[in-house]
């Protein structure tokens, strides 16, 4: 089984279906209740955050724009994994757990 | 010598993301820098050494923190200035308020400037002074007590929840500063809004929508191409946002109650002293959000006047290829552009713009020497 580690940013446990997305051009490919997975987040892709499951981001830690947002949505978040985009695919159902830092992955 | 990305990683997680273009490199960051070091000097009698800052295929690197702390305290202008700020701790909030304000004004007021007015010579004077503007304002709504407050009241809360809360993750403090109104989550709902054709798009623009979405002037702003993301985002079914609200504050009930029968009370004055610094650190936590978001508008009015001279530069293949331009061709482009070897030039700019994509696909090392 697969796990990545991150910084825990915003607590809680979640699992669901990844969306890698790396540019706003792959905002498409996003539905809501997927786990966001990305580099970071900027103000252009927070919008996003509101309907997403959970975030993970190769970037960041405890103060950046996405643990703060994600906790105001009160959704789990891992940040600074570093390679989570590198890692993880599309479609994968994961679990995040915001508490811990911790990925695991469910099925490959 | 080492130098590090962290800060840029720790607080902001997605600024100089993307590399900075060598007309950032060579004109905007060396002015904002300049701009910000000369008021560092004026305000505090302290000198910041320009080497202190280090760019490396586009992205910036800091000396570690504790140097620069180092350099500060040597200086006796820190400890002759310094105290004036302790005279702003009744007012510290009320004053950031106040300079958001004006901050506003004045943005809008350069806003109001249509680049396309201008004649080129008066435009380049128009890009310096708006770099300029934008400087001062960072260094502005970062300069008071209100910084120093949100920084301090965070750290002295997540400390003395770990000292005084008997639970296994202390990072749990962060629930007690949920659920209360930002800028951030403000714009979020504001979008979304727009989507469902609650709100114009104007309204939007000018409230929300000139955000710069990394530190290169490059990338776009929040609110360009807004239509196309409109689209996409009309297919993503809309959150309640009345609903992420209460949910929120009701997390952060729950850690109160939570803290209610948790505590370790025997420590002396321990639940006065967490009060205080709950109290304080609720009081500033939207200084925190907001600064985040007011910092990042200065960026669309120096964009607008680049893509506008960009397109008066007839060598160019495209407005944005100045962004490839360093500060003296630009400047040999606005006083005589016939003296120029254009040839030469397109060619310079079509390789920066192939490292620069070259850099962007890869991940800059967080730490490096030399």
């Amino acid at each position: 089984m697969t796990i990545l580690k991150g910084i825990p940013a915003s607590v809680g446990k979640t699992r669901g279906k990844t969306r890698v997305i790396l540019s706003p051009k792959d905002f498409s490919e996003f539905k809501g209740g997927d786990i966001l997975v990305t580099k970071s987040t900027n103000p252009e892709w927070t919008p996003l955050l509101a309907v997403a499951k959970a975030v993970v981001t190769d970037t960041g830690g405890a103060l950046c724009h996405a643990a703060i947002i994600s906790r105001e949505y009160g959704i789990p978040a891992v940040v600074g994994t570093q390679n989570a985009t590198e890692v993880l695919k599309g479609g994968q159902e994961i679990e995040v757990d915001g508490s811990k830092g911790m990925i695991r992955v469910l099925s490959e | 010598m080492r130098w590090t990305r962290e800060p840029l990683y720790k607080t902001s997680g997605w600024f100089n993301q993307e590399p900075l273009t060598t007309f950032d490199e060579t004109l905007r960051f060396p002015i904002a820098l300049e701009e910000i070091y000369r008021l560092i000097r004026s305000d505090y009698g302290i000198s910041i050494r320009k080497e202190e800052i280090k760019i490396q295929n586009g992205y910036i690197y800091f000396r570690p923190f504790s140097d620069y702390i180092l350099q500060i305290i040597f200086q006796p202008q820190f400890y002759t200035r310094l105290p004036k700020l302790i005279f702003q701790t009744n007012y510290a909030k009320e004053n950031f308020n106040q300079l958001v304000k004006e901050f506003l004004e004045e943005l809008d007021g350069v806003c109001k400037t249509d680049p396309e007015s201008l004649t080129t010579e008066k435009l380049y004077d128009h890009l310096l002074k708006v770099i300029c503007f934008d400087a001062l304002w960072v260094f502005k709504l970062a300069d008071g007590l209100h910084t120093v407050l949100h920084y301090f009241s965070e750290s002295v809360l997540k400390s003395l929840y770990a000292l005084l809360i008997k639970d296994p993750n202390p990072s749990n403090y962060s629930n007690l500063l949920i659920g209360f109104p930002n800028k951030l989550f403000e714009a979020d709902k504001a979008f979304w809004q727009v989507v469902q054709d609650k709100l114009s798009r104007e309204e939007y623009l000018s409230r929300y929508g000139y955000r710069a979405t990394d530190a290169t002037l490059f990338k776009e702003v929040v609110g360009e191409d807004l239509e196309e993301k409109i689209e996409i985002f009309k297919k993503i079914a809309a959150p309640n946002f009345d609903k992420l609200t209460r949910v929120a504050t009701e997390r952060r009930k729950k850690r109160e109650s939570f803290i209610d029968k948790n505590f370790r009370n025997w420590v002396p004055f321990g639940r006065s002293f967490f009060n205080k610094a709950l109290a304080l650190a609720r009081e500033y936590i939207t200084v925190r959000e907001d600064r985040r978001f007011y910092y990042t508008m200065g960026t669309y009015p120096i964009r607008r006047a680049c893509l506008e001279l960009g397109s008066r530069v007839d060598f160019l293949n495209e407005p944005s290829d100045i962004f490839f331009m360093t500060k003296n061709e630009v400047g040999a482009a606005v006083r005589d552009s016939k003296a120029i070897n254009k040839e030469e030039i397109r060619e310079r700019i079509a390789s920066r713009k192939t490292n620069w994509q070259i850099w962007r696909k890869k991940t800059p090392p967080t730490v490096i020497e030399g």
